[in-house]
């Protein structure tokens, strides 16, 4: 062979050892990940000029190119960062479903449900001690379900922390690499040869950080990458800059570029669903978990903190909650009840407090007007004060302190007036007459009463009513004509006493029995008071009165007064037709209870709303208009103090960490506030409590406790469908990006195969042609 | 000498087959870079262009061989005893001519000739390395066996 075959010969040896040694290598690295096709690029050598023919010289092997679809490359980029960020956010999604306990029966809504359960069961037999130990058990349970939800959920979110500084460190190695290839790269391939392996490795470590971030990647002419994260150079040529992440101020962490002043907001791969996670979604469930607590806890004790203990009221009570000196200036007494850090709001309205002597049985009931705005904690104190029997400070630990005196006890339930006719002005043994009007009054002519008061004989006596003695003598309320009479020293003189009732002036003597009368003897003002019908009518005391009691308690959605009068004249229990008409605070008829014929006296009769009337046997008349009035509350505490400061809570703490069954009322079940009367059996606040699972609450936005946990949930069942929808609809994306990819990078064992079959093939055809052209070269050769 | 048409005749097929012997010895090389190319499609192309000039060349022998017999029986003897160094020695000082062509023809043998070795070494060379290679990943020679080696990729890759 000439010198040009044997240098022919070795390029084509060369070449088709390097042809060979791709392909080998190609099937050595089938399964290696990133490892794009190689293949090698073939060019016919320049050929010679011989004798003028032009002669080949054989093939050289140019070069050893990667099979690579840049634009394809870039989307499995995205796609990569798409599915990074949704695997992540379901995983903790997943986690935190756990966590809440639902689908396995622990969970806050299936122990809400076991509380609910409790309070109605036992408010079937409040006395039980099984039923409340149950009560307290199921509130202990709940309480701590809440305090455990949060807790897994804010070890979540530390887990998310972590993941977050971990991953930022792995971005950061991964930009390192990146640089530290680029480099090697940048080093390499002005040589001639093509780095194909080290672009392999960068690939891979540019998808590996395409998980975690948003990530853009441009070649530059040295074959240097750089990249980009979020928009952000993070490696150029053979430099990285780093990521990191620093505190926010309201907790949790932030991403920045390592200098810079500007948080970077990822839109896809790991860290943004880190981010989403720490930022969005753990706070969304613990903020949403936090109110359901607080709602729960706000109902619950407003039932509660009104009801009444078995033992009875309570001698002295501590707040749970504490106040704050907000402003700063050690004093809390000048704070409004707004602004003094209690956690849960008060209201404009009405706080009532009643006392009862232990021994005497006696009651008194004081409604304390509280606006938040302008009431301050002093004023609040003072007003608690002012109740006859009772004290009220602020402790050691700024805690709202109620003692009452020795002998009696308090409550702040909506209990009804046992003893509503005290005054006497319907029942009892004065002598009494009442206006046929209800007022106002129109004095404008002024004009006077006259009275026959007999006292040894009779005293006449008039009042008279200038009319500068109102503020508007047109428009006179019952009221301030019992106070202007009852200031008059003649009248009070004369043993004479009167009363508002339900808008109607009652006027009454002061003393009982048969011995006390009156008459109205005339006066210009008794046509436009009501009392014409009066005039020449003699009151008389009765020495065997009728009592009048009142029991129950009121069920009404409403607070309203009830004013009673009689019907008919006669004996109770005796006499055919003799009735007790009940009126509303509109004057409405809304009840008539036959105390006559078949009436067994004392007996209580339902009137409306959970309220009873008893009425003892004795005679009673319609003819002196005798009246008396019931005031009855639907809330005692409108104002929402007790919630506020945490007295008498059936819970303490304010949210999902914090709640808890009140200590004392943890260890003794006895302290469960069972009823608003103070009665044996009386289970209203726990009926009352009971009905709080189906109420709409004002903290939830109207929504239930069963509804607004509900959508807790199934928000999170919701973003869990749709993310492991999502994560599958981006397993397929990625899945066929992937298949395109290998199509064009990737290595095909059965291609490499075929591909060496073919050669096989191709080189056993040419031999045979080639054979042919043995044969006939011979052939020419023997006739030359 | 009654046989100079056909001398002349033949000294124009000798310089008709001097310029086919220089196409073939082209081709040759050629399909040698194809072969060392280990491009199937190429490879099968050069083979394809030879086939046509082999066709060419046994036409032309044919030819030749005709033209071989016609002179012959002119000079009494069987045309396939005949040669192109014979009829020069035969034809005397009209041979002179056939005989500078039929120096130009062996010179483009010669060159073919190596074209064409070269051309089956490589192609030896290269297709029994690869069925080496066949061999040794499928387990068994396509090319021998194609019925037992049917499947055999997706095994491989298995």
């Amino acid at each position: 062979m000439s010198f040009q075959g044997i240098s022919t010969g070795l390029k084509a040896l060369i070449a088709a050892q390097s042809s060979l040694d791709t392909i080998g290598n190609n099937l050595a690295n089938i399964n290696t990940p990133g490892y794009s096709r190689q293949r090698v690029e073939l060019v016919q050598a320049l050929g010679i000029e011989r004798n003028g023919v032009r002669i080949g010289t054989g093939v050289d092997a140019l070069t050893i190119t990667r099979a690579i679809d840049n634009l394809l490359e870039s989307r499995i980029l995205t796609q990569l960062g798409v599915r990074a960020q949704l695997a992540e956010r379901y995983a903790a999604a997943q986690e935190i479903e756990f966590a809440l306990g639902e689908f396995d029966g622990t969970g806050v809504g299936q122990s809400m449900d076991s509380f609910f359960a409790a309070a109605k069961q036992l408010a079937g037999d409040p006395a039980d001690g099984i039923l409340r130990s149950n009560l307290v058990q199921g509130g202990i349970q709940l309480g701590q379900r809440f305090n455990q939800v949060y807790g897994q959920l804010e070890a979540v979110g530390g887990s998310v922390e972590d993941a977050l500084r971990t991953s930022v460190a792995e971005a950061n190695a991964l930009a390192e690499q990146i640089a530290e290839l680029n480099r090697q790269i940048r080093t390499l391939e002005p040589g001639g040869d093509p780095a194909n392996q080290l672009r392999d490795q960068r690939q891979v470590a540019v998808q590996a950080l395409a998980n975690l971030a948003q990530v853009e990647v441009r070649e530059d002419p040295d074959g240097t990458y750089r990249v980009y994260v979020e928009g952000n150079l993070v490696v150029a040529a053979d430099r990285a800059m780093r990521l990191t992440t620093s505190d926010q101020p309201e907790g949790g962490l932030a991403l920045r570029l390592e200098g810079s002043a500007y948080d970077l907001t990822p839109r896809s791969g790991k860290i943004a669903a880190l981010l989403a996670l720490q930022d969005q979604d753990i706070t969304d469930l613990t903020g949403g978990l936090d109110q359901l607590a607080k709602g729960l806890i706000h109902a619950v004790n407003s039932a509660h903190s009104t009801g009444i203990p078995s033992g009875g009221g309570f001698t002295s009570l501590v707040a749970s909650n504490a106040l704050v000196d907000l402003d700063g200036n050690g004093q809390l007494e000048d704070q409004l009840l707004a602004d003094s850090g209690l956690p849960f709001d008060l209201t404009a309205g009405e706080l009532t407090i009643n006392v009862v002597d232990e021994e005497s049985g006696e009651q008194w009931s004081q409604q304390i007007a509280i606006d938040p705005a302008t009431t301050t904690v002093g004023e609040f104190l003072s007003a608690l004060g002012a109740v006859p029997g009772i004290g009220a400070s602020l402790n050691a630990e700024n805690q709202l302190s109620i003692v009452a005196e020795a002998g009696l006890r308090f409550d702040f339930s909506n209990r009804l007036d046992p003893d509503p006719d005290g005054a006497g002005t319907l029942s009892g043994g004065k002598a009494k007459l009442g206006s046929a009007l209800a007022g106002p009054y129109n004095l404008s002519a002024g004009g006077s009463l006259d009275f026959a008061v007999p006292a040894g004989g009779p005293t006449n006596l008039s009042v008279a009513f200038p009319i500068g003695s109102f503020p508007d003598a047109g428009e006179v309320s019952a009221q301030q004509l019992a106070d202007f009479l009852n200031a008059d020293a003649g009248f009070s003189g004369a043993g004479l006493e009167a009363h508002a009732v339900g808008g109607y002036l009652q006027l009454a003597s002061a003393g009982a029995g048969s011995s006390q009368s009156f008459s109205l003897t005339g006066g210009g003002a008794a046509a436009a008071l009501g009392l014409s019908g009066k005039v020449g009518q003699t009151a008389v005391g009765s020495d065997d009165p009728v009592e009048i009691s009142i029991s129950g308690a009121f069920t009404g959605a409403v607070g309203k007064e009830l004013v009673f009068k009689v019907a008919g004249a006669g004996t109770v229990g005796t006499t055919p037709g003799l009735g007790l008409q009940v009126f509303d605070s509109a004057g409405a008829l809304v009840a008539t209870l036959d105390i006559g014929a078949g009436y067994q006296p004392g007996t209580p009769l339902a009137v409306i709303d959970g309220i009873e009337v008893a009425v003892s046997l004795g005679e009673l008349s319609a003819a002196d208009d005798g009246r008396f009035a019931v005031e009855a509350r639907a809330d005692s505490d409108s104002a929402d103090v007790l919630v506020a400061f945490g007295l008498n809570g059936f819970f303490v703490g304010s949210d999902a960490q914090t709640i808890a069954v009140r200590p004392d009322l943890a260890a003794d079940p006895d302290l469960i506030a069972a009823s608003w009367t103070g009665t044996s059996g009386g289970n209203q606040a726990l009926l009352a409590l009971g009905e709080i699972e189906t109420q709409e609450l004002a903290l939830l936005d109207g929504r239930t406790l069963g509804s607004s946990y509900g959508e807790l949930i199934g928000g999170l069942g919701f973003d869990l469908a749709t993310m492991e929808l999502s994560l599958d609809t981006a397993d397929q994306v990625l899945g066929s990006l992937q298949q395109r990819r290998d199509s064009v990078s990737g290595v095909n064992a059965d291609e490499e195969l075929v591909d060496l079959t073919r050669f096989q093939q191709a080189y056993a055809t040419a031999a045979q042609y080639l054979s042919v052209v043995t044969r006939l070269q011979d052939e020419l050769l023997s006739i030359l | 000498m009654n046989w100079l048409a056909e001398l002349r005749q033949v000294e124009a097929w000798v310089q008709r087959e001097v310029q086919a012997e220089e196409r073939l010895t082209a081709a040759l090389s050629n399909h040698r870079d194809e072969l060392a190319s280990a491009a199937a499609a190429a490879i099968q192309a050069g083979s394809e262009a030879l086939a046509e000039l082999a066709r060419g060349r046994e036409g032309r022998l044919s030819e030749l061989r005709q033209l071989f017999e016609r002179i012959g029986r002119a000079v009494g003897v069987r045309g396939s005893t005949l040669s192109l160094g014979s009829l020069v020695e035969r034809a005397g000082p009209e041979g002179e001519r056939l005989a500078r062509l039929r120096g130009e023809l062996l010179r483009a043998h010669q060159a073919g000739r190596k074209a064409l070795l070269d051309a089956l070494a490589i192609g030896r060379a290269q297709g029994q390395v690869l069925r080496a290679v066949l061999v040794e990943l499928l387990g068994v020679d396509p090319l021998t066996e194609p019925e037992r080696a049917a499947g055999r990729f997706v095994e491989v890759r298995a």
